[in-house]
């Protein structure tokens, strides 16, 4: 799980760094709400591998979905004249917080707390 | 087990691609740009264009003009006389638009007279006169609505014209002229009408203070050149350098 991370994380790194990707300017607001998505899926699917509660659909089910809906809420925003992608930033930033307190708490109980 | 690893793994290094494109291309900027910011935008790119296509027929027409000279040299006949007869069309041009001959035209005449109306025991007299503030607002909102040219009490309005308070009259390009003030404006008679009367319009302003305001859109109003002094002791012809 860890390997996966970090390489998937270096692999990613360097391609950025390497090629140079270019896409059409007025996608760039769409792609950082995907990532936002994407890292709020992260920290949940680590979370749920410690607790146990795992599962590979509910994972890409669950990224799949919030991208989309993140998308859709940023477009929906640009055409009202709201700033409806306020919505996205607080979501996925609070579950980024409260995902990594669980890993948190649960890595310390897991190797810190030696036992009773 | 193994699906899991692979999953984040393509998740991981989307976060780390995306990421660093994003940073790349983004570079700082924010990526919500309000409303505000892309009127402003537009609005200037509109004035851009307009520039630039006053440009192009500044262009235009400089290309026909050389087109039509040259023309003339190689035709070479008397140049002399075409050569003359532009240049006194040219100087009609001139002369019509710096005030130098008397203009006629379609447009509007507006009468502005001092306020008859009882006034209020905390108002000041002064407060239902006309003022040269006024006549200058007037002037302004009719060359903003496209007024071509414009004279005052017979007295032609050019650059160079003051309106300045004196007492009970106003000085305008260096004469005395009491009420009622007359105003003439050679363009679209409708349009400036609009611009005075219309909701928001300096006229609406100055009959809800009590004073004396009428727009009559005419057919053919003359304007009379101006007659004061020109001499000028400080403006000297700028050349082009280089």
């Amino acid at each position: 799980m860890i390997i996966a991370m970090s390489l998937g994380l270096l692999a990613g790194i360097l391609m950025g760094v390497v090629f140079d990707v270019s896409y059409p300017s007025q996608f760039s607001f769409y792609i950082s709400m995907g990532l936002l998505a994407a890292m709020d899926s992260l920290l949940g699917a680590i979370r749920a591998d410690m607790e146990g509660k795992y599962n590979n659909l509910i994972f890409i089910s669950g990224f799949l979905a919030n991208a989309v809906l993140a998308a859709a809420l940023v477009y929906l925003g640009d055409r009202l004249g709201l700033p409806l992608y306020y919505a996205v930033i607080f979501v996925f930033g609070g579950r980024l917080f409260q995902n990594l307190a669980v890993i948190r708490r649960i890595l310390i109980e897991r190797y810190c707390i030696k036992k009773e | 087990m193994k699906m899991k690893a692979f999953l984040v793994f393509i998740l991981c290094f989307f976060v780390g691609s995306s990421s660093i494109e994003l940073t790349r291309v983004v570079n700082g900027r924010h990526l919500f740009v309000s409303p505000r910011v892309l009127e402003d935008y537009k609005v200037t790119i509109e004035g851009e264009r307009q520039d630039m296509a006053n440009l192009a027929k500044l262009i235009d027409e400089g290309k026909i003009e050389l087109q039509e000279l040259q023309a003339l040299k190689a035709a070479d006949e008397d140049v002399g006389r075409e050569v003359e007869a532009k240049l006194f069309q040219d100087l009609q041009l001139y002369s019509l638009s710096g005030g130098f001959v008397d203009a006629q035209g379609p447009g509007v005449e507006v009468l502005i007279d001092d306020g008859t109306r009882d006034l209020e025991p905390w108002e000041n007299p002064n407060d239902i006169l006309v003022h040269d503030l006024d006549l200058l607002i007037v002037i302004n909102e009719l060359k903003a609505a496209g007024a071509e040219m414009i004279s005052v009490n017979g007295q032609r309005i050019i650059d160079s014209s003051s309106i300045t308070c004196s007492g009970y009259t106003v000085r305008i390009n260096g004469r005395f002229y009491g009420k009622p003030f007359r105003i003439n404006a050679i363009g679209d008679g409708s349009r400036m009408s609009a611009a005075l009367i219309g909701p928001g319009g300096y006229g609406m302003d100055l009959k809800e203070w009590g004073l004396f305001f009428k727009v009559t859109i005419l057919d053919d109003i003359k304007i009379p050149a101006y007659t004061e002094d020109r001499t000028s002791k400080y403006v000297v012809l700028s050349l082009p350098t280089g």
